[in-house]
């Protein structure tokens, strides 16, 4: 931590990273129970030369939560782990989605709890052939590397 | 500093001190407000009591109930993901969006979910907190707030303007992605290391050095391991190898002509790079070295070219003689002999006898009609029924391959047709052709078992047979120069040739009759003689200046020169009167107020309509040049004075 404001909250930068980017933590006052003076730290920030372009944050914000609204269509919602687990791996090579907690392939195959090579209907016998295959492996993998 | 300020005060009787104190001893509760305020002023207080502090600070520059420093970390945090730590323990991730800064520092995240929750009873593993959907909203209540932390956050320093437009677009999929994998973490990966540098399989360093002479039968291996049965028939794919009485003598001339080319010094990058020369240039990247698109001539393979056509040319006489007899037969000028067993069709009857190795690839673009002559001689020579193959492995691809076993059954052309046509390039596609006959090899050592067949079938492949009516695209760039290589031309681009060079491929060495051989190689470049690379295009019309024709004007008139404007002291464009001589003046010189950037398209009446053609004229420097219209207001003043004044020339329009 080398600097330090108070108020309301704290500013601490982390100077473990040289560069353009730090490791940044707010904190708040009133939590900290004691501090000791260390050192006086070089203030690596200079107020005036400070410069912060508002449009290119508006843009990473936006695409963060782009990002993460994607990344959120991916979690099934009241699934188990494991099941999520499964999704995760069969997306890796197959087009998923949820359907409630329906794993849906490739638009055509379904595969409902508990996830199994049984548990895959639908969609053409390749079509099918194929979900399960890649769930078995997938399965076996899992167990492979819990183990 | 007001904490540090609040315990230095501590031990002093200071009531104020101790309240403050007592404030903080109550710990995060109520009362943030007033603290707030309570902050707000001790930071106005004067700094005195803080300068020995450590961490500097805000003090002066508070600019509310945040100080600006904490003001421009927080503002750098937006849209970056942070992880917030709650009064409870319990941990929230998520995009940071906003934060109240007028008054405490509650802050609101977008897309959040909670990442460690200590309320659960049990530890709870990272994947469930994902069972639940992101919250898109989450405001976290400054008392509530613990800590708030972010990673990797771009900060400016020194003014550097490090806050660059961070390029995270798709361009971070793939890191994107990988994260996102992250519920589904594999094994860490470790660089390989090989176990003590064991030198036990030391020729799979160079396992590919003599890649015919290695012993090792891929499908015997193969049917030894896994019990399957190969159909492979060599002679499927390939022409067959007749074994005959004339084998040896066929065998050894073609490992001559092998050894010949491939020991030949070449200036050209591809064949260096084949033949595992190291060609020392410098500023030659990547794709230079490995594409087969053509990209122009290199600059030293020009030279080289015509010094190695000369020497060609002179071997050829002094091989040949001067006698020239007629060639028929399927002879090719520039051969390459293409290993492309696709491409050998094995209906390439006429070829047998007169195919033509050319033992050296020559480079056939270059060479002009002068040769003709001499290159007969070889195909004479050759029609004695020995043929050498020149073995070259050519880059041509595959489309190519099958292009030229369809000129396989064009007759081969007398390399007196070739050459001029240097213009036609080659290429399919780009040059792609042009490399490949470009890069004829011989590689006689690939033919390897294959030589031993000495005759086999020779297919000659046209190179730069350049047949005047045909387009043939010769490479001219090719440019390889002491690298004999023969242009395989196109068949697609030459087949309507009827005097068509017959294209043989020869995949194997064919044993050539030793001196015609190599007078052939010399020969083979078709061109290799004159030094006349043309590079017309026998069909372009000829070009003949019309003494006639119309010099080009564009339509509109040059633009008047502000020229009678000399004088720059005058800014006012005018008044109406003088206007109307104006040329190009910009209707914002009206009467009227009109914005000077207007069209000229004129207001004012007694303006005379002006030309379309200048009502294009950017009414901005150009037209003003010295006078400038300023705008209105300006002119006004002045329009009553000018008129005699004008010193404008009287332009009718």
């Amino acid at each position: 931590m080398d600097r330090i404001s108070f108020l309301d909250v704290t500013v601490a930068q982390e100077g473990s990273k040289q560069g353009p980017r730090r490791d940044i933590r707010l904190l708040n006052a009133s939590y900290i129970k004691e501090f000791s003076f260390l050192g006086h730290g070089e203030d690596p920030l200079d107020l005036k030369k400070c410069y912060i372009d508002l449009n290119s944050l508006q843009t990473r914000e936006e695409l963060a939560l782009r990002q993460a609204e994607a990344e959120a269509e991916r979690i099934g919602v009241g699934v188990t782990s494991e099941a999520q687990s499964i999704f995760y791996a069969l997306s890796k090579t197959l087009p998923v989605r949820w359907d409630k907690t329906v794993i849906v392939v490739m638009n055509e195959v379904r595969v409902s709890s508990p996830y199994v090579a049984d548990s895959v209907y639908g969609g053409t016998p390749a079509a099918n052939e194929r979900v399960k295959k890649v769930l078995e492996f997938e399965r076996k993998r899992l167990l492979a590397r819990s183990s | 500093m007001n904490l540090q300020q609040a315990l230095q005060v501590r031990p002093s009787a200071n009531g104020y001190g101790r309240r403050r104190q007592d404030r903080e001893g109550g710990g995060g509760g109520g009362g943030v407000g007033a603290r707030t305020d309570h902050y707000r002023s001790q930071s106005s207080k004067p700094v005195s009591n803080k300068s020995s502090h450590a961490g500097g600070l805000v003090s002066s520059k508070i600019g509310g109930p945040l100080g600006d420093r904490l003001l421009y970390m927080a503002t750098c945090l937006i849209g970056h993901a942070v992880e917030v730590q709650v009064k409870n323990g319990s941990l929230y991730t998520g995009i940071f969006h906003a934060t109240n800064a007028e008054k405490d520092f509650g802050i609101v995240l977008k897309m959040a979910h909670m990442s460690k929750d200590v309320s659960a009873k049990g530890p709870k593993a990272d994947g469930g907190s994902h069972s639940k959907p992101p919250l898109k909203t989450l405001i976290i209540p400054a008392k509530e707030l613990v800590q708030v932390i972010g990673k990797d956050v771009p900060v400016t320093i020194d003014g550097f303007n490090e806050l660059q437009p961070e390029k995270h677009h798709e361009l971070m999929l793939d890191s994107y992605i990988s994260q996102s994998r992250h519920a589904d973490v594999e094994r860490v990966l470790e660089p390989w290391v090989p176990d003590e540098d064991d030198p036990h399989y030391p020729e799979l360093d160079n396992i590919f050095d003599n890649h015919w002479n290695r012993n090792w039968d891929q499908f015997e291996t193969n049917e030894m391991l896994f019990g399957v049965k190969s159909t492979f028939n060599e002679e499927l794919y390939t022409t067959k190898l007749e074994r005959g009485p004339q084998m040896k003598e066929l065998e050894k001339e073609a490992s001559r002509i092998a050894r010949e080319i491939e020991g030949d010094v070449t200036q050209d990058l591809h064949l260096a790079e084949e033949r595992g020369l190291q060609l020392h240039e410098f500023d030659v990247d990547e794709e230079t070295r490995f594409s087969s698109v053509f990209r122009g001539r290199v600059s030293d393979d020009t030279g080289h070219e015509e010094d190695e056509d000369i020497l060609f040319n002179s071997r050829n006489t002094d091989t040949f003689g001067d006698s020239v007899a007629p060639i028929t037969a399927g002879l090719s000028n520039g051969l390459i002999s293409e290993k492309i067993s696709t491409c050998v069709p094995p209906s390439m009857p006429c070829n047998m006898d007169d195919g033509k190795t050319s033992t050296s690839v020559h480079e056939t673009d270059s060479h002009a009609s002068g040769i003709l002559d001499q290159t007969r001689r070889p195909f004479s020579a050759v029609s004695r029924g020995t043929f050498a193959s020149a073995i070259t492995e050519s880059r041509v691809p595959e489309g190519s391959c099958s292009d030229f076993s369809g000129d396989c059954d064009t007759k081969v052309q007398i390399m007196g047709q070739q050459l001029n046509a240097e213009a036609e390039t080659l290429q399919s596609g780009a040059a792609t052709d042009s490399q490949s006959s470009a890069h004829g090899k011989k590689d006689a050592s690939d033919e390897g078992a294959s030589s031993s067949g000495a005759v086999g079938h020779t297919f000659l492949l046209e190179g730069s047979l350049k047949v005047p009516k045909e387009q043939r695209s010769t490479n001219d760039s090719e440019g390889t120069t002491s690298g004999k290589r023969t242009h395989a031309e196109s068949p697609a681009k030459s087949n309507q040739r009827p005097s068509s060079s017959r294209s043989s491929i020869s995949d194997h060495v064919g044993a050539t009759s030793a001196s015609t051989a190599t007078g052939l190689t010399p020969s083979s470049s078709m061109g290799s003689l004159s030094s006349e690379k043309s590079t017309l295009n026998p069909y372009a019309k000829e070009f003949r200046l019309n003494p006639n024709a119309k010099s080009f004007i564009p339509s509109q008139t040059p633009m008047r020169p502000p020229s009678p404007v000399s004088d720059a002291s005058f800014y006012v464009p005018t008044n109406v009167a003088s206007v109307q001589h104006m040329h190009g003046m910009p209707s914002g010189v009206g009467i009227a107020p009109q914005f000077v950037g207007h069209q000229p398209v004129m207001f004012n009446p007694q303006f005379p309509p002006m030309h379309s053609p200048q009502g294009y004229l950017h009414h901005n420097a150009p037209q003003y040049g010295q006078h400038m219209v300023f705008g209105h207001p300006r002119q006004v003043p002045y329009m009553s004075s000018y008129p005699p004044e004008m010193p404008y020339k009287v332009r009718d329009f």
